[in-house]
């Protein structure tokens, strides 16, 4: 395991031509797979970018769930690296609004097919709103694994579930260790809605130096 | 806010640490990796800690590809342990990582090279964790939401051998300041407000 961690290290390293030290690089946000095997050595981590050496970045994973939202610096290369994978999803300038389509498509099936809220998303939203929400989902979903070692999506459950009475008290337990209002919370409404309740109270958060 | 110099006699951490994982051991009055290349922790065990709290170690490393660090928000034993920690070498790399289940995850990667003699910190706040060398800030601010509660502890390993990775003077502080006292009811996220980091 050790072998194929330093081997896809290795090989990162050679597409991109080295490590990032000496070259200028740009903080971007992307939303990538989660891969490793959770060894201290092959340990969870963002696809891509965690295997780039000497770069700089943060991430937060979607709980048990097999995402990763990632800021990271950068340079040109590992950039246009990263962003030419088939399924990372890069973000523009962060202040900038969304659009129409395709791009406002693209975005919302991007978020619904890692079961993260997309619907919500309007032309006018900023990128910053919405990487604030993917973020603000990773907290209750990082919550639900720390209280209840339990993941909110197993096969057959998606955002347009109804939740059994089993998962909005442990939704309830996050939302109280957060200190939120969980009265809201209802087996009448689908997950979807049920964290929306949750992320709606919730602050703002810090993300590779930047806030969201 | 507690502190330990570890000048005292070879062997063990003592009572008043807890060890999670592996054998760190006290070797001339400083802390060893006690066995080559497995990922040695240890909490200080004595008092109530704040959920708000920071670890930090004098680091002194003989192997680039040795380790050590600190741990926050600790607890268990074996496959039960959790714990947010910091490793640091002296050639290139700062990491964080999430230990729950048994399971590494790494939240954040720099490229950083604290010296031998620095003193590396990790500090948690709510849901913020920050990394500091010699009282700077490497890197951002990570969030993170899976550990809420524990104690602040002490990492090795001594990847090119046993005993190349040695900290010393630790130092663990709870919240604001305020160590020791225990304030039932707070729980992670309580006095969070719309506008804050948390």
């Amino acid at each position: 395991m050790v072998r194929k961690f330093a081997l896809a290290a290795m090989l990162a390293l050679s597409v991109l031509g080295g490590v990032a030290e000496a070259q200028e690089t740009t903080l971007a946000f992307y939303l990538v797979d989660k891969i490793g095997t959770g060894s201290r050595v092959d340990a969870f981590r963002p696809e891509y970018i965690g295997d780039i050496a000497g770069a700089q970045w943060s991430a937060m994973d979607l709980g048990i769930e097999p995402s990763f939202i990632v800021g990271a610096n950068l340079t040109a290369a590992q950039h246009a690296f990263v962003s030419s994978q088939s399924d990372v999803f890069t973000f523009p300038a962060i202040d900038a609004a969304v659009g129409g389509n395709p791009t406002l498509n693209r975005t919302r099936n991007a978020l619904e097919q890692r079961n993260i809220p997309g619907a919500w998303v309007g032309a006018a939203t900023t990128w910053r709103q919405v990487i604030g929400e993917i973020i603000r989902n990773c907290l209750v979903l990082q919550r639900l694994f720390g209280l209840h070692r339990s993941r909110l999506f197993p096969p057959g459950v998606s955002l347009d579930s109804a939740p059994t009475q089993g998962v909005l008290d442990q939704l309830s337990d996050v939302g109280e260790s957060f200190g939120l209002n969980v009265s809201g919370l209802s087996i009448g409404l689908t997950v979807r809605d049920n964290l929306q309740l949750l992320t709606v109270q919730m602050g703002s958060y810090s993300l590779a130096g930047e806030m969201f | 806010m507690a502190s330990d110099d570890f000048n005292r006699a070879n062997g063990g951490l003592g009572a008043n640490w807890t060890v999670q994982n592996g054998s760190l051991a006290i070797v001339s009055n400083a802390v060893n990796s006690g066995t080559s290349a497995v990922d040695e922790q240890a909490f200080y065990n004595v008092g109530v800690w704040s959920n708000d709290q920071s670890s930090q170690v004098t680091q002194v490393l003989t192997a680039s590809s040795s380790f050590v660090g600190t741990t926050v928000r600790a607890s268990g034993t074996g496959g039960s342990s959790q714990h947010y920690m910091l490793i640091a070498n002296d050639v290139n790399f700062t990491a964080v990582y999430r230990l729950v289940s048994n399971s590494y995850t790494l939240l954040s990667s720099a490229y950083s090279q604290p010296a031998d003699g620095s003193v590396i910190k990790l500090d948690v706040a709510v849901t913020t964790l920050r990394v500091y060398d010699d009282g700077v800030q490497i890197g951002s601010d990570l969030s993170d939401g899976v550990i809420a509660s524990g104690n602040p502890g002490i990492y090795g390993n001594g990847s090119a051998g046993t005993g190349t990775a040695t900290l010393d003077a630790w130092v663990g502080t709870g919240d604001a300041g305020v160590a020791f006292m225990p304030r039932p009811g707070l729980f992670i996220g309580q006095a969070v407000n719309r506008a804050s980091t948390f």
